[in-house]
């Protein structure tokens, strides 16, 4: 895919950020679903600094709003009703519909969720649209919830990658543009690994968008690849560092045996 | 193209069906569903022999992509990628898990087997590991995921990711969905009636969909003749509730608006529309309501969802199949259910026999407000 302009970002992870509660608007705060607050502030933390309005959303998410399907399934399970509420937010794009309604963005409105690839996922369909689509704003959030600490020291070795770094949620959002600018994001992937599997995949990566095996100056290593978020999370975290040359970000996704990489040129 | 539906468990089982608006829908028999009055639904009666596949979801996914592909046993290397739609995903087997789970915690041996199944994108996974697949992107957004598979899976070739794209809708039927729709009382309990008057809400439904796109040069390495081709693309979002539709359209508006711009014909190019029509009363009237801005004299249009059921993300594309052939067989299909027109609506579903149609309009519209539309055409454009 071509490379797009990151014209601005911003990040919200609860574990370590107190302070995002408070920016929840009244009529957001009481009834809506944790993972919705998670999107919406996030988003508005980055509108907030933006000259451009944006014209479509992308959101890559793994699992959703889980909190929601579990207590649909609660309801169901216990009482015999399960809330229209939660099934209404249970939908994986929830959140997307949700930011679309608060922001007032009537442009296409997509969903990805392809696991620990649902970034990349989310950056290469933005590469899909049309310009007429563009400023995109792409939003990547999962959320944590209790079951999953119950879930996780059950699994099997070939299965805790999947779920054993679910602790980092939150949200991480960019608004993406066509323009020549820097710095500038682009992914490859989702890829079937087929037998590679896992680190194996990491040079698969560099190949897929390079067309070589040789690693540019910074790259990460799969072995770190244990959150839904972590690509998200990582490119993030280089926006911040602010050092300039070109950095890979990959990631695996145990469920569907597949890969993807981004590539963050500042 | 590749279908499995209530209607039948391939194409050509189940088109006639289709066209002649017959009832498939029966009372839901796959699980009980905990409700007084098991709903009607379009249910497959019974998987082929062959299907394989984690989940339900997965398996009906199997035989409409083996259907879709069988004419491509040697793809003389040209590479294939899918862009799956799917609501459901695993939620057959997490349901399972979670109900055996909440009667005894200790059952947790079975946790990691069922959250690997529970991802989207884990049919994903599963569909390229069958069939020699090399990447793939994995598309939730309600009942229009389908419909926006088959546009980015048209991008897809169209920037050369992939020479062969299929774009795959599938959903099996699962409490959740049941329950869901349900709660929201957007159940007809004696079977969905499109546009009808006394229309009550929809019935769901499960099935699969593959349409595989191919570009020129895959075209001609396989030495195949493209049945119809993707001309347009649109996508919105209404921007007004979370489940109702705008009450005039206008997001529906902006989705079909787009699809022609992007095929670049005129509205009164179009011969048919394949509407999303699922008979709640809301989202019926807003669909024809849009139609009606759009087009100076609105085309004959149908609903499929008394013969097939609302199969949710699998709907756009399966519908979209069933246009196709339509199209191809000179035919615009009767609207199971339909019998007293709605002075509300003011125009009512019109089949036809040995009309001359070139391009047919598909629309599909999702929870979250959430719009899709596409035009497919005879002539002119990528797809096989």
């Amino acid at each position: 895919m071509k490379p797009l302009a990151i014209l601005c970002h911003s990040a919200l992870f609860p574990n370590t950020d107190d302070a995002w509660k408070n920016e929840i608007p009244a009529h957001l705060k009481r009834r809506d679903p944790r993972i919705w607050q998670m999107a919406y502030v996030c988003a508005a933390r980055l509108l907030k600094n933006s000259l451009v309005k944006p014209r479509s959303i992308i959101v890559g998410t793994a699992l959703g709003a889980l909190d929601e399907t579990k207590g649909f399934l609660d309801g169901v399970f216990t009482d015999g009703f399960g809330s229209p509420k939660n099934f209404i937010a249970s939908v994986h794009n929830s959140m997307a519909g949700k930011l679309a309604l608060e922001f007032s963005i009537d442009g296409p409105n997509l969903t990805l969720c392809d696991g620990q690839n649902s970034f990349a996922s989310a950056i290469g369909n933005c590469d899909l649209l049309g310009q007429e689509c563009f400023p995109a704003l792409v939003v990547a959030v999962d959320e944590n919830i209790p079951l999953l600490d119950a879930i996780v020291p059950a699994l099997s070795s070939q299965c805790n990658r999947f779920l054993s770094g679910h602790k980092q949620e939150g949200a991480v959002s960019m608004l993406l543009d066509c323009s020549q600018n820097t710095p500038r994001i682009r992914s490859v992937g989702p890829r079937y690994a087929g037998p590679m599997k896992d680190k194996a995949c990491t040079p698969a990566a560099i190949q897929a968008l390079f067309g070589s095996s040789q690693p540019p100056a910074r790259f990460y290593g799969l072995s770190e690849c244990n959150s839904f978020l972590f690509a998200a999370i990582r490119t993030f975290t280089e926006l911040q560092k602010k050092q300039s040359g070109s950095t890979i970000i990959p990631s695996y996704s145990p469920s569907s045996n597949a890969f993807a990489a981004i590539e963050l040129s500042l | 193209m590749g279908a499995i539906c209530a209607a039948g468990t391939d194409i050509a089982a189940a088109k006639r069906s289709v066209y002649e608006g017959r009832d498939n829908l029966s009372p839901l028999s796959l699980f009980d569903s905990g409700l007084k009055v098991a709903p009607l639904s379009g249910q497959v009666a019974s998987l082929p022999h062959f299907a394989i596949g984690p989940h339900r979801t997965a398996q009906l996914a199997f035989c409409a992509v083996s259907e879709a592909l069988s004419g491509f046993s040697d793809r003389k290397g040209l590479s294939l990628g899918f862009v799956v739609a799917t609501t459901v995903g695993g939620m057959t087997r997490s349901e399972l898990f979670y109900k055996a789970y909440k009667a005894d915690p200790s059952e947790l041996h079975q946790a990691a087997t069922e959250c690997a199944a529970h991802e989207p994108s884990a049919l994903s996974g599963f569909l390229c590991e069958t069939f020699g697949g090399l990447g793939f992107h994995t598309l939730s957004t309600a009942c229009s995921t389908g419909l926006h598979a088959v546009g980015l899976a048209k991008r897809l070739i169209q920037n050369n990711t992939f020479d062969l794209c299929c774009a795959v809708g599938s959903d099996g039927l699962s409490l959740l969905t049941i329950r869901g729709f349900s709660s929201l009382m957007l159940l007809d309990p004696t079977g969905c009636k499109p546009f009808d008057k006394n229309r009550k809400g929809t019935s769901l439904g499960e099935g699969a969909g593959a349409i595989c796109l191919a570009s020129d040069k895959a075209c001609e390495i396989l030495n195949v003749k493209p049945l119809a081709f993707v001309c347009g693309w649109g996508a919105s979002a209404d921007c007004h509730h979370m489940t109702a539709p705008h009450p005039q359209g206008l997001g529906a508006q902006k989705a079909v608006r787009a699809a022609l711009h992007e095929a670049e014909i005129p509205a009164s190019d179009i011969g048919m529309i394949a509407t999303h029509g699922t008979a709640t009363p809301d989202n019926d009237a807003a669909e024809i309501g849009a139609m009606k801005k759009i087009f100076d004299k609105v085309p004959p249009f149908c609903s499929m969802k008394r013969s097939l059921g609302h199969t949710l993300a699998a709907s756009g594309i399966i519908e979209s199949i069933f246009a196709i052939c339509a199209m191809k067989d000179k035919c615009v299909p009767v609207t199971a259910g339909f019998s007293e027109s709605d002075e509300a609506i003011g125009l009512v579903p019109q089949s036809r026999e040995n009309i001359a149609i070139s391009h047919v309009l598909k629309n599909s519209f999702g929870f979250g407000g959430n719009n899709a539309a596409a035009i497919f055409s005879l002539s002119n454009g990528i797809t096989r």
